[in-house]
């Protein structure tokens, strides 16, 4: 859990340039600097080659924060993320 | 372990952490990490680099002596490339060139390039990387059952771009970059019939070759085969969901093999392009060591692996054809190395095709500034291609702005790496090229490069070299036997076969044989020579000293005999006499005895008796080599 959750701040900060220090799990992706549509693919691609797994985009741009996201990834282990979860209803996901 | 002296430590820590310390305001400078980025694989952490390199000025972290050449580049697609940005400015950064790289967003191709008042004109760039995709060529609904049509779309949209690539060089001064375009698989498994997929790949290809053609005559408009480059691409083009949102219509893995594509052709055309390639002999045009495998020896044509050697010497040949001038820079007998250019039946490769040749014992870094100033060209217009580990980093060290290649394991791949390496592409040949060859032979034909023996000692201290001595053992007997037999170079007695085995010598009690080993920071060599002595009351005779050629002029020949001569006069005697038997091949051994303060005698039965007084005997060990004491005094 904790290796994923330093994987994904040490990427976030890779293509945002926000310290990792700044970063928590309750960060809101759409509050970073620098946050856009291609800040939010190169995280997708990022995690992807790092974990060797294959996110699901929909469920990927429905986590809000940092903690969703890490949750999001543990559960599914890999596996593509459930696809009952809709993008639409966050709504202040990513992109 | 003397401490290093000249260039700086090598950082420690991985590129993109030295990348990420070097960021920090009052970092201390880096400037081996440029050409450390080169380990980064893979487009994520390439992209990771080329992120925190637009932040970093270039002079922190590459070599002070490194040129670097400026230039201003526009990327401009009909899709989404952003993520070939950073890809690229890493790639242009280790093509010698600090961009300036501006792209101008989605599906603006057609606008910038035929609007004069856009700001692609506006910016003036000196390259300007034009993306293609196939969703620009294919309109979303172009009607399967009716490939005529698609033949006439594919017609118009290439008339377009033409038009407005041609209008855009008309009026502004810099280069364009054009490429083939990949076609998605899923559109040929969109059709159904086998001579519907055929005609498509037919079309298509027709599209491609339209492209390749479009330049005409202008020396201002290239094509890049990129659609040949993806052969050997292992990425799928396209990463659906990547396009589907963004637009993207390359993976990560395909805009990496453009970002390489893209810098290597701006290499070319910022003139960079290399103009000499400087080969070793030994393992490298050939298979095996001359000196002492002999002419018919060595591995050259045929069949594997003498064959990939020989497939070597083609390219060079090619390249030498199309305008690169070839140089041979070996430790080698230059007349051994005369009767093969002249005479072995399989060579590619023949004295006219050299422009220079440094064949000697010297340094090969003294021998390569030669070969520039004899030429009239750049330390940075050279390749340099050996199979040697040791005189790879010499060269890198002394002479930075020389590009190296080294080839090592199966020579299966050398030819692969040497090709992906060597940069000497330009942007147009000419019938000119063909006639470099015999111009600058006429200027420095058949200059021999005097070879200097002067140590390298700064860089030899970095080597962390050691030598260790011990007495022959059942172990070391066969390996010593076969180097005694093999080596025609260093070797006193001459390579004698009927001599007493070195196993027949240890049975008495006043001889003996003590074997080295070598190792230095690449690794360990093994046991690489060995001295045969008979004790006599009052003097000792080195019988033999035999070394292998692999690990001459780094003076552990002399770290060798400094510990024979410490023995000899710990056992009280006074001189040291050395055999020696002068062959064709064996000069190698004269040189040494002189230089380490030998006079020499009488000659009887073809042995000339040098001597060395030990009293005055000089200072012999080199200050760079460690000489493990391993209890060389014993006696077998």
């Amino acid at each position: 859990m904790s290796d994923v959750f330093n994987i994904v701040v040490e990427l976030i900060e890779q293509v945002t340039d926000v310290p990792a220090e700044e970063i928590d799990g309750d960060t809101r992706f759409d509050a970073l600097d620098n946050w856009t549509s291609f800040a939010a693919l190169s995280l997708l691609t990022g995690i992807e080659d790092r974990l060797g797994i294959r996110l699901d985009l929909r469920g990927y741009l429905a986590c809000a924060c940092v903690e969703q996201l890490v949750s999001s990834i543990c559960s599914d282990a890999g596996a593509p993320a459930s696809p009952a979860r809709d993008a639409s209803a966050s709504g202040a996901g990513i992109g | 372990m003397p401490s290093p002296t000249g260039a700086p430590p090598a950082a420690a820590g991985d590129p993109l952490s030295r990348l990420r310390s070097v960021r920090q305001p009052h970092a201390p400078a880096d400037p081996t990490l440029l050409d450390a980025l080169i380990e980064l694989d893979g487009p994520i952490a390439r992209a990771d680099a080329g992120h925190l390199l637009a932040r970093v000025p270039v002079e922190r972290i590459a070599p002070r002596e490194r040129r670097l050449r400026p230039l201003r580049v526009a990327m401009v697609g009909t899709f989404t490339a952003d993520g070939v940005l950073p890809l690229l400015r890493l790639a242009l950064l280790q093509e010698r060139i600090v961009p300036e790289i501006k792209t101008f967003g989605f599906d603006q191709l057609m606008v910038q390039l035929s609007d004069p008042d856009a700001a692609l004109a506006a910016y003036a760039p000196d390259v300007t990387l034009c993306q293609l995709d196939d969703r620009f060529f294919l309109s979303r609904d172009w009607d399967r059952a009716a490939p005529a049509e698609l033949e006439e779309l594919l017609t118009q949209r290439t008339a377009t771009i033409e038009s407005a690539v041609c209008g855009f060089v008309a009026r502004t001064p810099g280069t364009v970059l054009l490429h083939t375009v990949p076609l998605s698989p899923i559109e040929r498994r969109k059709l159904t019939g086998y001579n519907a997929k055929a005609h498509l790949g037919r079309v298509w290809r027709s599209l491609n070759s339209r492209l390749l053609e479009l330049p005409g005559g202008s020396n201002r408009i290239h094509t890049l085969d990129f659609e040949a480059a993806l052969v050997d691409c292992a990425a799928r083009l396209r990463d659906d969901r990547l396009m589907q949102f963004a637009g993207m219509a390359w993976s990560p893995g395909v805009e990496l093999c453009y970002a390489h594509e893209a810098a290597r052709f701006c290499h070319a055309v910022a003139g960079l392009a290399k103009k000499v390639l400087v080969l070793d002999l030994d393992n490298t045009l050939w298979g095996g060591i001359l000196g002492d495998d002999g002419p018919a020896g060595i591995q050259v044509g045929g069949q594997y692996p003498g064959n990939c050697f020989a497939e070597l010497q083609r390219a060079a040949a090619a390249w030498r054809r199309q305008g690169v001038l070839l140089a041979l820079c070996s430790k080698n007998d230059p007349a051994l190395v005369d009767d093969v250019l002249d005479n072995h039946p399989e060579l590619v490769l023949r004295s006219q095709d050299f422009v220079a040749r440094a064949v000697n014992w010297g340094r090969k870094d003294h021998n390569i500034r030669q070969i520039a100033e004899s030429l009239n060209l750049g330390l940075d217009s050279i390749v340099f291609v050996d199979d040697s580990r040791f005189e790879c980093e010499l060269i890198r060290r002394e002479l930075p702005e020389v590009e190296v290649v080294h080839l090592g394991g199966d020579p299966a791949d050398h030819l692969a790496a040497l090709v992906d390496a060597a940069r000497f592409d330009v942007p147009t040949t000419t019938a000119a090229d063909a006639r470099r060859t015999q111009l600058y032979r006429a200027r420095a034909d058949r200059q021999r490069f005097a070879g200097s023996f002067k140590s390298a000692a700064d860089y030899l201290g970095q080597l962390e070299l050691q030598v260790e001595i011990m007495p022959a053992d059942g172990f070391s007997l066969p390996r010593l036997e076969q180097l005694r037999l093999r080596t025609n170079q260093f070797n006193l007695a001459g390579r004698a076969l009927n001599d007493p085995p070195a196993g027949a010598m240890t049975a008495h009690a006043d001889r003996h044989v003590l074997s080295f080993a070598v190792s230095d920071r690449f690794g360990r060599e093994g046991i690489v020579g060995g001295v045969w002595i008979d004790r006599r009351d009052s003097h000792w005779v080195i019988e033999n000293f035999v070394m292998s050629c692999r690990v001459f002029s780094r003076g552990i020949e002399q770290a060798v005999l400094a510990r024979v001569a410490g023995d000899a006069t710990a056992d009280g005697a006074a001189w040291l006499d050395a055999h020696y038997r002068p062959t064709e091949r064996n000069r190698p051994v004269e040189t040494f005895l002189e230089s380490a303060g030998f006079v020499r005698g009488d000659e009887r039965d073809g042995v000339i008796a040098y001597r060395l007084a030990l009293k005055s005997a000089p200072q012999l060990k080199p200050a760079w080599i460690v000489l493990n004491e391993k209890d060389a005094g014993a006696h077998v």
